[in-house]
């Protein structure tokens, strides 16, 4: 097999998986911090995806689509957490997971009935539609490098502010022992409030960069969701270096497993993480116990 | 009076674990609180900081009835807590356990200043500033639970069970650290099992069980009294 096919696929592979990552890392840092496992995360991806498509529609340009997505999206998750999910917390785990499940149904059925079933075309900005050249050796489309440079800046981003700054440290120190974190003065409920908006928009930032390599349509989120439960389960429920690690290697596996053997492409992510929970039951990055 | 509960009945989902509570802190003062496990100690703490839901009854703080509220505002108005078993958070430096501590209090710009305030009186933690609070030793994380506590400059400090599982010699040296802090003009309510150590630092005690106060008066009678060691604080 020629190498540079090989090299290609990589690529194609490595911005897959950006997408992966940037989804998962939306549901580990709300599973992280809320215990809350949302099954509205595909979609939410949808919905930043039509965002987009509507927006370039309206305005023309992708760069207020981009915006537009993780805003609007981010919006709604704000709204959710505040007026559905709070009531639910301090019972049981398996009630928000309902609810958003519940969610994700109503979600879909509202795109299907206000914009119908069909695909919405969605192409690449002018400016990223041509092939680069990438290391002299082979074409690869522009849209995609840049798919791959935003998705690391966005994750730098997310480490900085996790790590560096005064919100960042409530969060963290929030995921692992919430009750002293309230008991140092700070409003828990305000922080979860926020971080349910943070998940949501990057989700629906995962929807918008989706739209020009993947088709848009009102179930595109179902079979994403599957595949970044199985990402934030291979990294480690909880786990935001899981999620990245995670990410990029099972798109990088899931495209590549397509040149050798295509009809294997689609479930060859289950078996890694067979393989993974078989040696280590937590995942990756995982801690054990985190629900008990 | 700095801290008033008043009659309180706290309940845990269906159990009644309070049962008409009360007791009254001065400022200035150190009360202690003790009584056999499971007597309604901690609760009583929890209680106060809205960390229990409180049915009945009402706490006081500074005048104002803080019952219903919730605990961040609790914190805010000048109470602070030095939990059972430490709690120091896992994965943060003790440096950033400290920093938490601080973020909503009028000292959150004043970080270096506070952290030589608490090497005035734990000056190994100075040392650790970087390392995970959770590496360092159970007296250590004690003093750092302690710091933690301390930085806000609170009225009260609500501190429980803080030589649970330390040294003699560590116990020692909480003892007189609290009656340091009490020294510097910060109120103290304290639970303890150590029954000889915290009616010997404090002015006057509770004794409470079954989640009901059982007497009250001077430490040092309450520790003169055989008869309530006997029914009430001998294992």
């Amino acid at each position: 097999m020629d190498f540079n096919v090989i090299i290609m696929q990589l690529f194609t592979g490595l911005s897959l998986g950006m997408l992966y990552v940037l989804l998962a890392l939306g549901l580990s840092i709300i599973f992280g911090l809320l215990t809350v496992v949302n099954f509205a995360h595909g979609s939410m991806y949808m919905w930043g995806a039509f965002v987009g498509v509507f927006t370039v529609a309206w305005t023309g340009n992708f760069w207020a689509a981009l915006v537009l997505a993780p805003l609007g999206v981010g919006l709604y998750g704000l709204v959710i957490e505040r007026w559905l999910i709070r009531p639910l917390y301090g019972r049981d785990i398996n009630y928000p997971l309902l609810l958003t499940f519940g969610l994700q149904l109503i979600m879909i059925e509202v795109v299907r009935i206000f914009f119908g079933t069909s695909d919405h075309p969605f192409s690449a900005p002018a400016l990223l539609s041509m092939p680069l050249e990438v290391m002299g050796i082979f074409y690869f489309p522009a849209y995609r490098v840049f798919l791959i440079v935003f998705t690391a800046v966005i994750c730098f981003v997310l480490w900085f502010f996790l790590e560096k700054t005064d919100l960042g440290l409530i969060i963290r120190a929030g995921t692992r022992d919430p009750l002293m974190v309230r008991a140092l003065g700070i409003d828990m409920n305000l922080i979860w409030w926020l971080v349910f908006g943070i998940g949501s928009a990057l989700a629906g930032l995962a929807g918008i960069l989706a739209a020009p390599i993947r088709s848009v349509y009102p179930e595109m989120g179902i079979a994403m969701l599957v595949e970044c439960f199985v990402v934030t389960v291979v990294g480690g429920m909880g786990s935001l270096p899981g999620a990245i690690v995670a990410g990029i290697l099972l798109g990088i596996v899931s495209s590549l497993t397509t040149l050798v053997y295509p009809q294997m492409a689609d479930i060859v992510i289950f078996l890694v993480m067979a393989v993974v929970l078989l040696v280590r039951p937590s995942g990756l990055f995982g801690k054990a116990g985190l629900l008990e | 009076m700095l801290l008033k509960v008043n009659n309180i009945d706290t309940y845990y989902g269906l159990s009644h674990i309070l049962q008409g509570v009360s007791l009254e802190v001065k400022e200035k003062e150190i009360v202690t609180l003790v009584g056999r496990n499971g007597a309604g100690k901690t609760t009583t703490l929890k209680s106060i900081l809205g960390l229990a839901q409180v049915r009945a009854g009402s706490i006081e703080f500074d005048g104002q009835d803080i019952s219903r509220l919730p605990t961040h505002q609790v914190i805010l108005r000048g109470i602070s807590y030095v939990p059972e078993e430490r709690r120091i958070i896992p994965g943060l430096s003790v440096r950033e356990n400290i920093k938490l501590a601080l973020l909503k209090s009028h000292n959150r710009e004043r970080e270096e200043e506070m952290i030589e305030r608490v090497a005035q009186y734990f000056p190994v933690l100075k040392e650790r500033l970087n390392q995970d609070g959770t590496s360092l030793s159970g007296g250590e994380q004690q003093m750092l639970a302690i710091a933690r506590a301390l930085v806000t400059d609170p009225k009260v400090m609500l501190i429980d069970e803080p030589t649970e599982g330390l040294m003699p010699l560590l116990v020692e040296s909480i003892a007189e650290i609290v009656l340091e802090i009490n020294r510097s003009g910060v109120t103290v309510l304290l639970v303890e099992q150590n029954i000889e150590m915290a009616l010997s630092i404090s002015h006057r005690a509770y004794v409470i069980d079954e989640g009901r106060i059982q007497t009250s008066g001077l430490s040092q009678d309450i520790l003169a009294d055989e008869e309530i060691q006997r029914r009430y604080l001998s294992v």
